[in-house]
C-alpha cells in the first residue's frame, strides 16, 4: 500500500535556510545543507527545497546549493525558485533533483508545464500555487506571493493539471509559518478539483494537523516548515500520529544497516 | 562500473551510493566504454521516447544489447533504465526498446487511483530474488511513475508491488537486473539492493 508522504519545506534566500511568517518577516534559521542531513539521518521520506529569493525577474538557479543538498540526499527531493524553462529543469533534476517546483513562470507560461512533462514525465513536475483567501474563494499570488494573479486558485490547479502536471503543491499564504493549522478548506477544494497528487503546505503547529491534513483536506501528502525547525516535532512524530489515526505510513528501522 | 549516460536521467544520485559502497564508478555515453566496463547502470528520469532517441543517436543501441545479451555482463536498470529494457514502450506514443527482456511498457492499472504512483510504497519479493537478500518482506522503497514493465515470463520477477493493482516492482534474470522503484532514493533498504547487485558483479570476478 502506497503511504502517504511527511514532507519537510526547507525555504532558501541566499544560501541560507529562512523561516518566515504570512509570506513576509524572513528570518535566518541555519544553513541548509546541515539541515538536509539531519533530515535524512531521520530516513525523512522527502524534502521539498524552495529558493525564495529566485524570482523569475532575478539571476540563475543556484546550482550549487542543488549539488550539495543532493549529496546528502538518499530520498527524492523537489527543488524550485527561478525554474523559468527547459534547460533550468534539464540542469536541476541532473544535478540531483528528483522533480522540480514550478510556480511563477508556470502562471506566466503553462506551455513550460506541457514542455517540461513531455520532455521528464509529469511525474517530474510539481507545479505549487500560492492561494490567499478573498471573498469569494482563493487568489493565486505569484513571485513568492508578491503579485496577485486575479486567477482562481482551484481553477488553476484544474488547468495546471490539464497542461500536464504531475503534483500540486497548495500553499495557504494567509496560514504559512503561522502554526495555526492548514488552511483546509483551501486544500479540499484544491485537492477535490484535481486527479493528480496534491501536497498540502502552509500552517502547520501540531501533530494533529497532519492528520487533518489528509483526514479532512484530502491531500495525499503533507508538508510543513516551521514545525520541524522550531519544535521538537520530527517527520516521525507526525507519522506515529497519523498511523494511530488509521493512515498507512512508512517508518523505517533507522537501526537497519545495509 | 559504468554508469550509462542517456542524456535524460539523473546519474550523480546513483553514483554516490556506488561510492559510499566503494565501488569505482564512471559515467559515460561511449560505446567503448561500455565495452571496456565489468558492469553496467541504466539510471533514467524521463519519458521512454526521448531516451531511446538519445541512447540511438549516442550509437549504444546495439553495444548495450550486445553487453547484456552476448557478452552478459551485469546489468541493473533503475525505474525508466528498467522499462528501456523491454521491447516496446506506449509512453506518449509507441517506441522500440532494447528488447533486451521479453516485457511491454504500459500504463499502469490502478483502478482508479491517482498517477503517477508517487512515494513510498511495500513490495513482495518473488521467486527468492538474490536481489533482496537480506531484506525484510514488506519493505517500502521509493516509485514514482506512470507507467509499468508488463512481463511475459512471470520467472523474471523479482518483486512485484500494489497500487489499485499487482505491478511489477523489479526483475531478475541471469546477469540483468532491473527495479522500478529507485533504491539511490530508498536509503537503508535501497542501499541493500544496491550492494546485492555489487555482491553479484564480484561473484563474477572472483
Amino acid at each position: 500500500m502506497i503511504k502517504t508522504r511527511v514532507i519537510p519545506i526547507l525555504l532558501i534566500q541566499d544560501g541560507l535556510l529562512k523561516k518566515r511568517i504570512k509570506f513576509k518577516d524572513t528570518r535566518t534559521i541555519a544553513n541548509p545543507v546541515t539541515i538536509a542531513r539531519v533530515f535524512e539521518a531521520r530516513r525523512t521520506d522527502e524534502l521539498i527545497v524552495l529558493d525564495i529569493g529566485r524570482t523569475v525577474d532575478k539571476e540563475d538557479i543556484d546550482q550549487d546549493l542543488v549539488r550539495q543538498i543532493a549529496e546528502e540526499l538518499h530520498m527524492p527531493f523537489a527543488y524550485g525558485g527561478g525554474i523559468k524553462n527547459v534547460e533550468h529543469i534539464t540542469e536541476t533534476i541532473k544535478n540531483g533533483a528528483e522533480k522540480v517546483v514550478i510556480n511563477t513562470a508556470a502562471v506566466a507560461n503553462p506551455q513550460l508545464i506541457r514542455d517540461a512533462a513531455d520532455k521528464f514525465g509529469s511525474q517530474c513536475i510539481i507545479v505549487s500555487i500560492d492561494a490567499k483567501k478573498t471573498a469569494n474563494g482563493y487568489e493565486v499570488y505569484t513571485q513568492s506571493g508578491t503579485k496577485a494573479t486575479g486567477i482562481d486558485a482551484v481553477s488553476w490547479a484544474k488547468e495546471a493539471e490539464k497542461w500536464g502536471a504531475g503534483e500540486i503543491l497548495i500553499t495557504s499564504i494567509d496560514h504559512e509559518g503561522t502554526m495555526q493549522g492548514y488552511d483546509l478548506e483551501l486544500i479540499r477544494k484544491v485537492a477535490d478539483a484535481v486527479t493528480i497528487p496534491v501536497i498540502a503546505s502552509g500552517g502547520i503547529g501540531k501533530l494533529d494537523d497532519f492528520v487533518a491534513g489528509i483526514k479532512e483536506g484530502h491531500a495525499s501528502a503533507v508538508a510543513a516548515g516551521s514545525i520541524f525547525h522550531y519544535t521538537p516535532i520530527t517527520p516521525n512524530m507526525a507519522k506515529e500520529r497519523m498511523k494511530e489515526a488509521g493512515i498507512p505510513v512508512r517508518i523505517q528501522n533507522p537501526e537497519y544497516v545495509a | 562500473m559504468m554508469i550509462v549516460d542517456c542524456k535524460i536521467g539523473n546519474l550523480r544520485n546513483v553514483q554516490k551510493v556506488f561510492e559510499k559502497l566503494g565501488v569505482m564508478t564512471q559515467i559515460s555515453d561511449n560505446a567503448e566504454d561500455i565495452e571496456k566496463s565489468d558492469a553496467l547502470v541504466l539510471p533514467g528520469v524521463g519519458a521512454f521516447g526521448d531516451a531511446m532517441n538519445n541512447i540511438k543517436s549516442l550509437g549504444l543501441l546495439e553495444p548495450l544489447r550486445k553487453a547484456a545479451l552476448k557478452d552478459k555482463k551485469p546489468i541493473l536498470g533503475i525505474c525508466l533504465g528498467m522499462q528501456l529494457l523491454g521491447k516496446e514502450s506506449f509512453e506518449l506514443g509507441h517506441h522500440q526498446g532494447l528488447n533486451i527482456l521479453p516485457m511491454s511498457v504500459k500504463k499502469l492499472e490502478t483502478n482508479g487511483l491517482k498517477l503517477p504512483h508517487i512515494g513510498w510504497n511495500n513490495i513482495n519479493i518473488e521467486n527468492q530474488a538474490s536481489l533482496f537478500n537480506g531484506i525484510p518482506a514488506d519493505s517500502d522503497f521509493y516509485f514514482v511513475h506512470s507507467y509499468n514493465c508488463v512481463c511475459e515470463d512471470q520467472k523474471i520477477i523479482a518483486a512485484t508491488c500494489e497500487y489499485g493493482k499487482r505491478f511489477v516492482a523489479a526483475i531478475q534474470k541471469d546477469n540483468i537486473f532491473a527495479t522500478q522503484f529507485h533504491p539511490e532514493k530508498s536509503q537503508a533498504y535501497g542501499f541493500k539492493v544496491i550492494r546485492n547487485f555489487v555482491d553479484y558483479v564480484k561473484g563474477q570476478h572472483a
